[in-house]
């Protein structure tokens, strides 16, 4: 080929920056456009070059780089050349042949978005980072609390025990009598602290069932509000439930209604000294809603958007504010939507709280 | 050797387990207090001043700094009669997995821990104490 038939071609191709120059596989040289049209542009250039062979015009050494090399690594290659050179083509092969030209420019802008999409990377990776310690301390928490919450039931049980036999042996009845029934009561709450944590655990592998049937939920919501009355025991509260004036009889898992409801009424019970719970039921659409309110100590704001966290109450590892597990609301927002419902928690603090949990009917499984 | 009944201060917010400590402890001859939650366990131990106080970690109420208030009141405790001013020993007592105890005891400088349900344990390290700050 000559100089005249390559310059020729990069005069119809204005996007031409170079040409490699083969020989069989193997790149001879580069022939860059700026390099050829200025040698043929200067005097004579012209008649000296037109119609030799275009090695004559083309750099014999063009840096030459592996396709299997990093761009990090060509680029800082490409850059170190002496600057007359810098914006030539870089050649790349494959075993000594000849795979194609790469622009350093092109080189540049792919390292600069391998750069940002590193940085962005980085950032998601080092956010995930963060989530998982986050979740894994917060794991770390969970467990020691689940630990110290069936050890010390199962620890009073112990010592209960120990002092019923104690007593049992000096033949001191009432105090036998006294110690065996603190005793069922430990057990009771063992009993009802193992159930949350096993639902939990259900609800957190995905095993937790529906079992749907058809129900009437004004007699389940009355039922509810008789307990919460015994709960109440003897304090000045007065348990009162609001119903539709039908029947309300509607599809879905009684048993987790139950537990979601005898949640809620109990803890209206608890936080309520004197005043008023309420459970009042309703009709919405083709489902329900069963609020549950009570005129208690209410919740602070703070307390009320982690509410439905496990084991909330210990958030700060040495303070408790309150009695129980902290795992009732974080079950029954799970199994409230689990049901295709909602909870949700209104308060004014000091002034009381209500909990409405929405019920939709759960539809007969259709082929 | 006329000794007096030494007395142990139990400070937990479950009445169930001050009750049966107490049941416990005063089947050994130990004269023990109770004192139920965090708030004003300070104020107890100051009157009372027993010879070791076992200390529930679990408590409503019970955040760092009121502990750390405890503690400071176990270890300013006035020297009876002239005698060598002596900390009271601070023993927890909860329902924690031991290693979570001895973590604390480390951190805290305690004493020593006892693990609830341990009553062999409960009987011989109250014993062993009251014997090591028996005058």
């Amino acid at each position: 080929m000559t100089v005249r038939q390559v310059a020729d071609r990069f005069f119809q191709e204005p996007e031409l920056e170079a040409v490699a120059l083969l020989e069989g596989d193997r790149a001879r040289g580069l022939v860059t456009r700026p390099k050829l049209l200025l040698k043929l542009l200067r005097n004579f250039g012209y008649e000296l070059f037109a119609r030799r062979p275009v090695l004559r015009v083309a750099n014999p050494e063009p840096l030459r780089v592996e396709a299997t090399a990093p761009l990090a690594e060509v680029v800082e290659r490409a850059l170190s050349r002496p600057r007359a050179v810098v914006y030539d083509e870089v050649v790349v092969e494959e075993d000594g042949r000849f795979r194609g030209l790469i622009s350093v420019r092109d080189l540049a802008l792919q390292q600069s978005e391998a750069l940002a999409a590193s940085l962005a990377q980085r950032e998601v990776a080092t956010a995930r980072a963060a989530e998982l310690e986050r979740e894994g301390a917060m794991r770390t928490r969970f467990l020691a609390h689940v630990t110290h919450e069936l050890r010390s039931p199962v620890n009073a049980i112990i010592g209960l025990a120990e002092i019923a036999r104690r007593a049992s042996a000096k033949g001191q009845a009432e105090a036998v009598e006294e110690r065996l029934a603190l005793l069922v009561s430990s057990a009771a709450a063992l009993r009802g602290i193992v159930g949350n944590v096993l639902d939990l655990s259900k609800m957190d592998a995905g095993k937790m069932e529906l079992v749907p049937e058809r129900f009437d939920l004004s007699a389940l919501a009355a039922e509810l509000g008789a307990t919460a009355r015994v709960l109440a025991g003897q304090k000045p509260v007065e348990v009162d439930v609001e119903l539709p004036p039908e029947p309300l009889v509607i599809r879905s898992d009684p048993q987790k209604v139950r537990q979601i409801v005898l949640n809620l009424a109990g803890n209206a019970v608890k936080f309520t000294d004197r005043g008023r719970v309420v459970l009042a039921l309703s009709r919405s659409g083709d489902g329900a809603v069963l609020a549950v309110r009570d005129s208690g100590i209410g919740i602070r704001p703070d307390d009320l958007a982690r509410l439905f966290v496990p084991f909330r109450q210990c958030e700060d590892a040495r303070v408790r504010r309150h009695e129980g597990t902290g795992l009732g609301l974080a079950i029954a927002r799970s199994m409230a939507e689990l049901l295709g419902g909602q909870l949700t928690a209104e308060s004014v603090h000091g002034r009381g709280s209500v909990f409405t949990l929405t019920i939709p009917p759960i539809p007969e499984r259709s082929a | 050797m006329a000794r007096q009944q030494q007395s142990v201060l139990v400070i937990d917010d479950d009445a169930t387990h001050l009750y049966l400590t107490r049941t416990l402890l005063e089947d050994d001859g130990i004269q023990v207090h109770t004192h139920q939650g965090a708030f004003g366990a300070t104020q107890r131990l100051k009157e009372l001043e027993p010879d070791l106080v076992l200390l529930d970690v679990n408590m409503p109420g019970l955040s760092g700094e009121a502990l750390a208030r405890i503690l400071q009141r176990a270890q300013q405790r006035r020297p009876a009669r002239g005698a060598e001013p002596r900390p009271v020993p601070i023993v927890l007592y909860s329902s924690n997995d031991e290693d979570t105890l001895r973590q604390s005891v480390i951190d805290l400088g305690l004493s020593g821990y006892v693990c609830k349900g341990d009553l062999p344990g409960l009987r011989h390290r109250v014993r062993t104490f009251l014997g090591a700050s028996a005058p």
